[in-house]
């Protein structure tokens, strides 16, 4: 793990309570106080009203695959060579949002749209635990 | 307000142009589009340009002025993101020769993103951030590629658009650059060459994604007052419209909320017309699924059926309205877009080889966006006075 030659987030004040959450194993959203809606990704203020107001809340983890695409070829030197082919995908939450992840768990020729898949999280330096997703069906 | 059109037009070679420099390219297409719209450049009093994707600079407008020994009373870099951003610059012309702030306005994009970024990268360079930084990239869903196979799987879902139908696109763009001695890629291409291209992001393969080029495109504006004295065939901007809606894929709406339709009915009943009054299209088609959801956007098509469009030949030269007759950023060049409004330009000119010209064209409607369909434009370009 010291040699994670991936691109990893850098924090700041407003997302840093998701990636605290993911290393505790919550996936969390925000909520806007003001118009009772969550929101992804994490900002300072609510993309629906601008309510800077926001409380954390614990989410379901659970969703279903709105589109997803196999990569076959690392867009980032070759920090990505070693887990090629991989699944990028994009998770509509129960909650609403949607996220950019990974589906990880199944071959990538098994990923479907629509597929319902759950959070797993998959600690990648000391410091990042990154929130992946499973078939449900696999954990079930 | 000041009637403004558009008089000089000009592209530099494109391809791979090893020793190339952004700023170089962007002065050599200007010193042409300047010679073209015989203007002295002492005359241009703005300056629009956008800065290289490939190495982002600050002030780059100021830097390709003063290369070129330019003085004008405006200038700017506009970086409203892709193949937008020439639209963008031409609409800060238009505001500012119609309102008397200037005579002569220059726009010009190009850089050498071809032999001037760094070994061993795929597409854009991890250099100018996209905004994915936090919760992209860390995933592996980094530059471009990605979030357009993304969109290309949606519709693939949602409508049943087979991969033989992006194919149909990138024949069509690469029949087109065959009978462009300008294009890049000038080999012809078979939907069986197409479907045995290298895997690169389901359903992409190498041939869905456009080219890396080295190259520059401008062009040069005044007022209609001043083109009536010129002897070039000058070209109006009838419309524009514009809709953003997001920046990143991750935030993209679902495919029947995109902003590219809003962006053409806008600019379209700006102009008058209809988008069947249209002789040609150059449609954004960074990736072949662009050029699908463009032609359904624009109304070419009903909704869902830009692959069974494509695959009927309709986006074929000699087709109900043309699409991409240089060969688009799939097969002539990508110079973000500039090649697009420049050949729509030299269309409506008449001034395309024979075997390309839209007969007697008289409206192109050109189609852009920056990201992945986040901040759409098109622009409705008409033939004279």
């Amino acid at each position: 793990m010291p040699d994670y030659a991936r691109p990893l987030p850098r924090p700041s004040a407003a997302t840093r309570p998701f990636w605290d959450g993911c290393r505790e194993g919550v996936l969390r959203l925000p909520w806007c106080r003001a118009c009772g809606r969550p929101h992804f990704f994490p900002r300072a203020l609510c993309p629906h009203c601008l309510g800077p107001d926001l409380e954390w809340r614990a989410a379901s983890g659970r969703g279903r695959v709105w589109s997803h695409s196999t990569v076959r070829l690392s867009f980032w030197g070759k920090a990505f060579d070693d887990g090629l082919p991989y699944v990028v995908a994009i998770v509509e939450l129960e909650e609403g949002v949607r996220m950019l992840s990974n589906v990880v768990g199944c071959p990538p020729e098994r990923v479907t749209i629509g597929m319902p898949v759950s959070v797993t999280f998959d600690e990648v330096t000391p410091e990042t635990t990154l929130p992946r997703f499973v078939p449900r069906a696999a954990i079930a | 307000m000041r009637d403004v059109c558009i008089v000089g037009m000009a592209e530099t070679a494109v391809g791979r142009l090893e020793g190339s420099t952004s700023i170089g390219l962007q002065a050599e297409a200007s010193r042409l589009a300047l010679a073209d719209a015989e203007i002295a450049p002492g005359q241009v009093d703005a300056v629009y340009n956008l800065d290289p994707y490939t190495q982002a600079m600050s002030m780059f407008a100021q830097s390709l002025l003063e290369y070129m020994g330019l003085r004008p009373a405006l200038a700017a870099t506009i970086d409203a993101g892709g193949t937008v951003t020439p639209m963008h610059m031409i609409l800060n012309a238009i505001a500012a020769i119609g309102q008397g702030y200037a005579e002569v306005a220059l726009c010009t994009f190009g850089e050498n993103a071809l032999t001037g970024r760094p070994k061993g990268v795929h597409g854009l360079p991890q250099g100018p951030s996209l905004g994915q930084e936090e919760f992209e990239e860390p995933f592996g869903c980094i530059g471009m590629v990605i979030p357009y196979a993304l969109a290309a799987q949606r519709h693939m879902h949602r409508y049943g658009t087979t991969k033989a139908q992006l194919g149909a696109v990138a024949v069509s763009a690469r029949a087109h650059a065959v009978l462009n001695p300008r294009a890049q890629m000038r080999k012809a291409l078979t939907l069986a060459d197409y479907l045995a291209a290298r895997p690169i992001a389901d359903p992409f393969g190498l041939l869905d994604c456009s080219v890396m080029s080295d190259g520059a495109g401008a062009v040069v504006l005044t007022t209609v007052e001043r083109a009536r004295d010129l002897a070039t065939t000058p070209v109006r901007v009838l419309g524009f419209g514009g809709k953003a809606t997001h920046k990143n894929v991750n935030q993209m709406p679902d495919l029947d909320e995109l902003g590219l339709r809003p962006a053409g009915e806008m600019a379209l009943a700006r102009a008058g017309l209809a988008i069947g009054d249209a002789d040609f299209c150059c449609i954004h088609d960074a990736f072949t699924i662009s050029t699908i959801l463009g032609v359904e956007a624009l109304g070419l098509c009903p909704e869902g059926e830009g692959g069974a469009y494509a695959a009927a030949g309709a986006l074929d030269l000699g087709g109900p309205c043309p699409v991409n007759p240089h060969g688009g950023l799939l097969s002539h060049a990508h110079i973000g877009g500039m090649n697009h409004l420049c050949e729509a330009v030299r269309q409506l000119r008449h001034q395309a080889e024979p075997a390309r010209q839209v007969p007697e064209a008289r409206v192109g409607v050109v189609s852009g966006n920056g990201g992945v369909f986040s901040l759409c434009g098109v622009m409705v370009l008409g033939r004279g006075l």
